[in-house]
């Protein structure tokens, strides 16, 4: 019986090869975007922890210096003695060729559990790590390490990219200094501690959370990312809900032949179920595989992206991960189970003996439109809510999510208003048979419509938001890096002879003095800065007086960047404490993209008066001739690496965003492709149920030809206005992304930017597409031969 | 006996309420008979089929066919009695349209785990659809797809034939030739035959024949 | 890796540290091994010998407070060498690890630090005598008059130690075999301290005096291969003797056992293989594992026969490489109290 039956529903799939390709393909592409995006996701992810794992940052507070780089080892030994459980980390960068490796060591004797050592995928023996001083790299720097170094090199892919981990001794041996980066605090602590001011003044404690800066802004990153992914498998869904609507829809007169001849129901749900289960298995299977390609040729841009942006290092070679991998097949099956889940019930609730054929698939038209509307207008409400008053990247992101979903539901009612009108206005009977006959086409084409108006929107929104942030970014950099050179000096002494040789060499030198400290709460970076025509000229503000850099070298202002402002709830005019007993109105506000930390600027004289130790290392110098300058530096005796041209610095910010551009262009031309496709199919599946309706047109005159020529024209008609709701809702998602996303995320808002010719170009592709999708369906249409229409009326079948 | 119905009453819910559709019907019928049921549109006769054929649920009554309640049976019950003892041979044949003539004529028997291969090749030479055996449905006309349909039942071997206005899309001539091999392949199988027809003329040739009106037999 | 494999190394057996004793005072990796016949120096060798793999100063004490409650305490400084050398710095091969402990009749506190040498965080200087472990210490201005101090996340403790005898030489005059195959160490004991201090507990601070017991030890070659673990006992009767006796398991079935009679002005018998007996006579569930917690303990040619029971059964050393050690009390032909300690028990 069971064979029987499975030999009768995959009859259906061999005579209708093409729907079964749209079905696995529309699966298949579905889960292919979004678990590609998962891949990179995951890939990066797994970078970061391992990075982060490494110093528990994240899990663990730790102890770093309030001003200066390192910290002393008699610092370390005096906590300890105190009772304090801290575990040094040394950390540093050695030059390997051409590229750089980042030095880790740890103290595996004294790290809590969960960082150090742990992080490798085999752990070492005490003898091997300590005694030995073998060095664990990541596989991409081992080799060139193994160069550098006379120690035993391990690859070990648990290790962080362009990382090498190795004991605190070889660390320190490697990088030629006896002091520590950095303390890890171990959860656990002794009774009765000394409070650290009276061991170790010097140091401050960072919480565990404010460590892992990194994690929380590429998180913001990786959500948008899931938020396309998410998107793409949504598109795919609209197009996997339509073809097995339909699927199951031809299959009703077979369904309820075999119950009529004693299949029990019970039996054929499960032979479905079981259907629906191989196709998910087998597109879930090709999607994923699909996905690892799109994420192994995206991957290396995320990288440079994220690199670039957050200084988050990531690996740009894929893993193939399970997680992943498994949470792919997981969405097909997922969103075949919702798309079958609709037909299955009607399938069980179906009487035996119902009359045959006929009912309208998919959105149905009258009250089911209704419902739709209504249920639009609740999801845009839900929207106006969590945007407006809501709080958090996710409230967020479910916001947006509703405002999306909510749009597409509402498409069927708005094109049914807008042919209507169109039908109203309609002269000649031609063409008002055209506009009611396209309006019944409506309920046919909607999930394919509804796929195509996401995926635009998607497109107009992430592609206004990366070009809003290109402009922003690269009017920043002009500001930011106005200065020519940029000299960071080996140290205190170094710096000062420097400085001392740049005086009658250069227009403008700029020491920039700096402290990690905290302000209104928040792990800050305290700057002091010489004000001079650099700074008021490049230095722009989101608000500020027009004195404020004049006030800042007096020392009776500060200026603070945004992310600082909008965390601490600070704006111009208010007041803040930059030291203890030293309170100075805020003079402005300036933008600081792509920084995770809070950022304050006082005049030079002030800081040192804070901070009478501090001396700089790092300059900005303004000179007549780069090249000049930059000879007599090293004939002075600095290094190249020390010496920085902005101009560099400028152009590899300005190659991330090109990186990011192909990211999002890649992920553009997917989604939209798959709205294409749904088109297609769509059309496709339509034009057997079209052939009834269209005979009555072509018995009264209208020829083949022409009806071909108007089924395309429909298409078209359907597809522009589609975009046109498109355009305006893409900007409602750019915006969403810029004004809320960005500053729950990142805690600076872009300002956006309108690109009009850009959504009018992706309006004619949109419009392109579906006039090509519906190329082959037309011209099959208008290759129907007589026959077939005459049966329409021959029989009722 | 092999079918006993008994006070078999059934009625459909329409705008003003119920209405009866069978109010009280009494038959019989034996392995080896042929029965014609004949009466008005909407007398009833097609319900009357349905319902011993499992296929619907009666209002009230009793159908004993093989020595089982039908009335009384679930839903599996009632597959399995439309899969191994009843064949329905519908008005608008129900042939599955993705399958080939030969398929579909197996299909039933192989549903019921029943399968006869020289069975099938006699019945498809005996109905004249030697010819047609690798064609779908849709390329057939509509009196070829009919005998595909007969084929099909008869080559699962139910103990009881139901024929509902099996040769309404035929001419008299075709839907009378079509009716006597029917039956004589019907009674060859030791199985019995209930058929409804509208035309008296068709019903004459068959061994009973029952005039349902109003919901009673006459 | 952790330091849980450090102290791994140092408790069981590892193939390469048993090497047989080669006789010529150093095995294959260069580490020096204990000689019959050695003569102690001191203050020197209350100091570390970084030529040898491991060494520990080992301090346990039975306390009582006023109101009669008793109390244990343990104090444990270790020492292993991944060389047989000192550096300077963080290139120094000696890792330092220490346990303290806190034991009362229905609690058991437990600390353990772990440091590495050559940068001052861990170390030991013969004289003046001051050993200590980040913020634990013991120390005085030589071995007899120590303070001592150790802090955990839910105990403290400060302590004074005077001794009141001399120190004892365990085995054949400290040179004390381990195994039939000859695995020895060097090992002396100042039994003999008056303790007196506070102790902090989660319920307050709690004044306490008693007698402590200072074993030091050091070696290359702890066990031998068929060695799982040993039952170790430090016992001071009432009468004023003390004896120390260890049984060493062996996966045979079979005990290696060795000895110290030690009368109250410090004279000591040391007993051979097979003198000193312990037999398990009750085991508590403890940790998951089957401890046996209270014993039969007799030695017939001093008529000793005494039943030796946990003050605590929960005693548990909940520490990188766990084992049991906690305060005993003595009843039998000879009343006293004393510590027990218990390794290899998995």
């Amino acid at each position: 019986m069971i064979r029987a039956g499975l030999t009768a529903l995959w009859s259906h799939w061999r005579q209708s090869k093409l729907q079964l390709v749209t079905l696995l393909a529309g699966l298949a592409l579905a889960t292919a975007l979004w678990s590609g995006v998962q891949a990179i996701n995951s890939e990066a992810r797994a970078s970061y922890d391992a990075a982060a794992a490494v110093l528990g940052e994240g899990r663990f507070d730790q102890l770093v210096p309030a001003s200066g780089e390192a910290i002393a080892l008699d610092t370390y030994v005096a906590l300890r003695r105190a009772g304090w459980q801290v575990s040094p980390v040394v950390e540093g960068d050695i030059a390997l060729g051409g590229t750089r490796a980042r030095i880790v060591g740890v103290d595996p004797l004294t790290a809590p559990g969960g960082s150090g050592t742990s992080v490798l995928s085999a752990p070492p023996e005490p003898q091997e790590f300590l005694g030995d001083g073998v060095i664990f790299a990541h596989p991409g720097v081992a080799t060139a390490l193994t160069d550098r170094v006379s120690a035993q090199v391990i690859a070990d892919a648990g290790v962080a990219p362009d990382t090498a981990l190795m004991d605190v001794s070889v660390a320190a041996r490697l990088l030629e200094t006896s002091d520590l980066s950095r303390l890890i605090v171990v959860p656990d602590q002794p009774m009765g501690l000394p409070p650290l001011s009276e061991v170790a003044p010097d140091l401050i404690r960072q919480g565990a959370q404010d460590g892992a800066e990194v994690g929380r802004l590429t998180d913001s990153f990786h959500l948008n990312l899931t938020a396309f992914g998410l998107l793409a498998f949504v598109v795919g869904l609209f197009i996997v809900h339509g073809t097995i609507g339909l699927a199951f829809e031809q299959r009703r007169g077979m369904v309820r032949t075999l119950r009529a001849l004693g299949m029990p129901l019970r039996v054929l749900i499960a032979l479905l179920a079981m259907e629906m289960a191989a196709f998910a298995l087998i597109a879930g299977g090709v999607g994923v595989l699909l996905g690892y390609l799109i994420a192994g040729a995206l991957l290396p841009d995320v990288a440079a992206t994220l690199e670039g942006l957050y200084g988050a290092q990531i690996s740009g070679a894929l893993q193939l991960r399970p997680d992943w991998w498994l949470t792919g097949l997981g969405i097909a099956f997922a969103g075949t189970l919702i798309a079958a889940s609709g037909a299955l019930w009607r399938i069980a609730r179906m009487p035996i003996l119902a009359s045959p054929g006929g009912r309208a698939w998919a959105v149905a038209s009258g009250k089911t439109r209704g419902w739709l509307g209504l249920a639009a207008i609740a999801l845009g409400a839900l929207a106006a809510v969590a945007l407006v008053f809501g709080q958090g990247l996710l409230v967020a992101f479910a916001g947006l999510g509703a405002l999306l979903m909510g749009a597409a539901l509402a498409l069927p009612a708005l094109l049914d208003r807008v042919l209507a009108w169109a039908e109203a206005r309609a002269r000649g009977i031609r063409a008002q048979w055209f506009w009611a006959d396209t309006r019944q086409q409506v309920p046919g084409l909607s999930l394919a419509l509804m796929a195509l108006l996401l995926a635009a929107a998607a497109n107009v929104g992430v592609s206004t938001m990366v070009s809003s942030f290109r402009l922003t970014f690269v009017d920043f950099l002009d500001q930011r890096l106005a200065s020519d050179l940029y000299i960071q000096a080996e140290d205190e002494t170094q710096a000062a002879e420097v400085e001392a040789f740049l005086r009658p060499i250069t227009s403008e030198i700029m020491p920039l003095l700096y402290v990690d400290t905290r302000l209104a709460d928040q792990p800050a970076e305290l700057y002091g800065v010489r004000v001079g025509a650099t700074y008021r000229e490049n230095w722009g503000f989101l608000a500020g007086r027009d004195t404020a850099w004049q006030d800042v070298a007096q020392g009776t202002a500060v200026v603070i960047n945004e992310q600082m402002a909008r965390r601490a709830g600070l704006w111009l005019g208010d007041d803040l404490v930059v030291a203890p007993g030293v309170t100075l109105p805020i003079a402005g506000v300036f933008g600081d993209y792509g920084n995770p930390v809070g950022q304050a600027v006082l005049g030079e004289d002030l800081f040192l008066t804070l901070y009478p130790d501090a001396r700089p290392t790092r300059f900005g110098i303004r000179v007549d001739s780069k090249e000049a300058a930059r000879a007599a530096l090293l004939e002075f005796g600095l290094k190249e690496p020390q010496i920085i041209d902005q101009q560099v610095i400028k152009d590899f910010s300005l190659d991330v965003f090109e990186r990011t551009f192909t990211v999002t262009a890649a992920l553009n031309v997917l989604t939209l492709s798959v709205a294409g496709f749904a088109i297609l199919t769509s059309l496709l599946t339509l034009a057997a149920i079209r052939v009834p309706q269209l005979a009555p047109a072509w018995a009264m005159g209208l020829t083949r030809a022409a009806l071909g020529r108007l089924e395309m024209v429909r298409a078209v008609v359907l597809a522009a206005l589609t975009m046109l709701l498109a355009v305006p809702l893409g900007l409602m998602l750019a915006w969403v992304l810029l004004a809320v996303v960005n500053v729950e995320a990142f805690g600076w808002r872009l300002p956006m930017f309108i690109f009009p010719l850009d959504y009018a170009t992706l309006a004619v592709f949109g419009v392109l597409a579906a006039a090509l999708a519906a190329l082959w369906p037309a011209r099959r249409l208008a290759r129907t031969p007589p026959a077939d229409l005459l049966k329409v009326f021959s029989n009722e079948r | 006996m092999l079918l006993n119905v008994t006070n078999l009453t059934k009625s459909y819910a329409g705008p003003d309420g119920e209405v009866p559709v069978l109010r009280g019907v009494d038959l019989s019928l034996d392995r080896g008979e042929t029965l014609a049921l004949t009466g008005e549109s909407g007398s009833g006769k097609s319900t009357l089929l349905h319902l011993v054929g499992g296929l619907d649920l009666p209002g009230g009554g009793q159908i004993m066919l093989d020595g089982q309640d039908v009335a009384q049976m679930d839903d599996a019950g009632r597959a399995a009695l439309r899969r191994d003892t009843v064949g329905v041979i519908f008005q608008q044949f129900n042939l599955i349209p993705s399958m080939t003539v030969a398929a579909n004529i197996g299909f039933h028997a192989r549903l019921a785990g029943r399968q006869d291969g020289a069975r099938e090749a006699a019945l498809t030479e005996a109905l004249g659809l030697t010819d047609q055996v690798q064609k779908f449905p849709e390329q057939l006309s509509g009196g070829q797809q009919q005998r595909v349909a007969i084929a099909r039942t008869l080559a699962a071997k139910p103990a009881l034939v139901l024929a509902d206005e099996p040769t309404g899309n035929l001419d008299e001539a075709t839907a009378a030739e079509v009716i006597d091999q029917m039956q004589a392949l019907v009674t060859e199988a030791g199985s019995a035959l209930m058929m409804v027809t509208h035309s008296t003329a068709l019903a004459a040739r068959m061994g009973r024949r029952l005039h349902l009106s109003q919901g009673r037999l006459a | 890796m952790n330091a849980r494999v450090v102290i791994l190394a140092v408790f069981l057996p590892l193939a390469a540290w048993a090497q047989g004793f080669a006789g010529l005072g150093t095995d294959a990796d260069g580490f020096s091994v204990p000689e019959r016949g050695y003569s102690f120096t001191f203050p020197t060798d209350h100091g570390p010998h970084p030529d040898f793999r491991i060494e520990w100063w080992y301090l346990t004490a039975n306390l009582e407070a006023e109101d009669g409650t008793p109390y244990g305490l343990q104090w444990t400084l270790f020492r292993s060498a991944l060389a047989p050398e000192d550096r300077d710095g963080w290139e120094s091969p000696q890792i330092w690890f220490a346990h303290a402990a806190v034991t009362t009749p229905d609690a058991h506190h437990v600390a353990e630090r772990v440091a590495r040498g050559g940068i001052g965080q861990a170390g030991v200087n013969a004289a003046p005598f001051d050993a200590w472990i980040d913020d634990w210490r013991m120390a005085g201005p030589d071995f007899d008059t120590l303070t001592l101090n150790a802090t955990g996340a839910d105990f403290a403790y400060d302590m004074t130690l005077s001794a009141q005898g001399p120190l004892i030489f365990q085995g054949d005059r400290g040179y004390s075999v381990k195994s039939e195959e000859g695995q020895a160490s060097y090992y002396y004991s100042q039994p003999f301290f008056a303790i007196d201090g506070t102790l902090t507990l989660p319920q307050g601070d709690i004044e306490v005096r008693g007698e402590a017991w200072l074993d030091r030890e050091w070696s290359s070659q702890p066990l031998a291969d068929n060695q799982t673990g040993w039952d170790w006992f430090s016992l001071s009767f009432d009468a004023g003797e003390k004896m120390m006796g260890f049984r060493l398991r062996q996966t045979d079935g079979a005990h290696f056992t060795a000895g110290t009679w030690i009368s109250p002005a410090g004279e000591t018998e040391a007993f051979a293989n097979g003198v000193f007996n312990a037999e398990p006579l009750a085991t508590s569930e403890v940790a998951d594992r089957t401890i046996p917690t209270s014993w039969r303990v007799t030695v017939p040619q001093k008529g000793v026969d005494v039943t030796v029971r946990a003050l605590n059964p929960n005693a548990w050393m909940e520490v990188a490489v766990p084992y049991w050690e906690g305060p005993v009390v003595v009843t039998g032909s000879h009343p006293g109290r004393g510590y027990l300690e218990m390794t290899g028990y998995e």
